[in-house]
């Protein structure tokens, strides 16, 4: 699967033997608890958990909920409108390939390139940068994202390494803000918090050390690898049992204290914060980074002046809005694999390949198998 | 028979273009890769199991040829640490020999 020599490291995160006695501890602690729920923020654990089948390994009172993990699903259908409305005007747009198909009020950028408009998929902003350079046509780049992605366009504003007609669309949602707000909302008792790993490589372990203090539950931050999930199930539920919460970095081959210093300076230098819509949830303060003033030249908004009309952001039936919350799984909801399938998505969480009912779809994640080894 | 065929079929379908959809697909999907080659202040090959594409390291300006680095849209933005990996998996190793003593 993987070239032997270049990711030896990895391998050991995946030893079969080493996570088998994992959970057979985590069954163990398990029994002496009753139902503990734990939330991930980050749509490649989710991803992890389905793909590699990790709800089978788990006790039936260990549950893991797929928080608002998918930064294309969250970005409100008025902010894809409003790229929508820049492509039609002529001008060209560069985004990525996960926010290509996600659909606005009325059609997504994928719809509106079928129809002739000029939309480019790009794996980054330096690619949509070459491509630039290449054709020098009027563009606005779609920024979406959440922490990791916000630094890698900031680096080039803050150079001045951007080029004349390449303007900037900023739709970036930050996971911290919305993690306070899903913890402060009564609604959903979490007894456990696993933290986005890429997320925290740019913030550090540090920002999430609100958790345990202010809402004294635990918290782990995890990298991608099976291993590195279950181990993190294990020292929730142990902190559990204890009683003392904490903030346990496991991912620390990659993530420090505090996170990726030049990035972070780089997205102050550039973004500042404001209160932000999330698509399904609502207003949620400061979680949304815009162009400070002097790169407001860069800033499509402000320059070509684009005015959409609000609309529904979901389709009737789509319970899109309670599945990003945690509130349900994909299989509570009437469409799943019936209306809504990968083949034909009919909301935001099933169009991005990080979206919970996508992953579910692909890789099966709602039959919990039975299974006792010895 | 079929069934399990099919099932073979998909998994090895999987786990070869798996690194590879991630990468082109996902945006906040980090890979890790091994930085082969440095082209310039801010430019870099690395090669992520196999396949060799360029990358930034503006994020990351104190990488250097050899290392492994998560890459997440192009960026590197992560150095990974062999040394720590090694000793977390040892640590953890060590906390379930004693779990099962218990």
């Amino acid at each position: 699967m993987l070239k032997e020599n270049s990711m030896e490291i990895l391998r050991k995160f995946r030893d079969r033997k080493l996570i088998q006695a994992v959970s057979k501890s985590i069954e163990k602690i398990a029994k002496k608890l009753d139902y503990v729920r734990i939330m991930h923020v980050c749509g490649t654990h989710e991803h992890t958990i389905t793909f590699f089948g990790l709800r089978s390994l788990l006790p039936d009172n260990v549950e893991l909920i797929a928080g608002p993990g998918c930064p294309v699903c969250i970005v409100p259908a008025r902010e894809v409108d409003e790229a929508i409305e820049i492509v039609f005007s002529g001008i060209r747009v560069y985004t990525y390939g996960d926010m290509y198909r996600v659909p606005g009020t009325k059609m997504s950028l994928a719809d509106a390139r079928s129809e002739g408009a000029d939309v480019k998929v790009v794996y980054g902003f330096n690619d949509a940068i070459r491509l630039h350079m290449k054709d020098r046509k009027k563009s606005v780049f779609f920024a979406v994202g959440f922490e990791t992605t916000a630094p890698t366009l900031a680096a080039f504003i803050s150079r001045r390494l951007i080029p004349d007609d390449l303007m900037i669309l900023p739709s970036f949602r930050l996971t911290v803000p919305i993690m306070k707000y899903i913890l402060s909302s009564f609604d959903i008792n979490i007894d456990g918090i696993i933290c986005p790993g890429h997320v925290s490589t740019i913030v550090g372990a540090s920002a999430w050390s609100f958790i345990p203090r202010i809402s004294g539950i635990p918290a782990v931050v995890a990298g991608f690898e099976p291993l590195d999930v279950m181990l993190a199930v294990f020292s929730i539920l142990k902190m559990i049992l204890e009683g003392k919460p904490r903030l346990v970095n496991e991912y620390s081959r990659a993530v420090s204290w505090r996170g990726n210093i030049t990035a972070k300076r780089y997205v102050r230098e550039v973004f500042y914060r404001a209160d932000g819509e999330w698509r399904g949830i609502g207003r949620v303060k400061r979680s949304r980074l815009l162009l400070r003033k002097r790169f407001k030249h860069l800033d499509a908004r402000s320059r070509l002046s684009v005015s959409v009309d609000t609309g529904p952001e979901f389709k009737p039936g789509c319970r899109c809005a309670d599945i990003i919350l945690g509130k349900a799984k994909p299989t509570d909801c009437p469409l799943f694999m019936r209306a809504c399938t990968p083949d034909r998505p009919q909301g935001p969480c099933m169009v991005s390949s990080e979206g919970t009912c996508s992953i579910w779809a692909k890789y099966g994640g709602y039959e919990r198998i039975q299974w006792h080894y010895d | 028979m079929l069934y399990i065929l099919v099932i073979i079929r998909h998994y090895k379908a999987h786990s070869k273009s798996f690194y590879l959809t991630v990468q082109y697909r996902n945006v906040c999907l980090g890979v890790p890769a091994k930085i082969v080659k440095l082209l310039d202040k801010n430019r870099a090959i690395a090669d992520f199991g196999g396949i060799k594409k360029e990358i930034s390291t503006i994020l990351l300006p104190e990488v250097s040829t050899g290392d492994y680095v998560i890459v997440h849209a192009g960026f590197a933005i992560s150095k990974l640490s062999k040394r720590e990996a090694n000793e977390i998996i040892a640590s953890w190793k060590e906390v379930l020999e004693v779990l099962k003593s218990t």
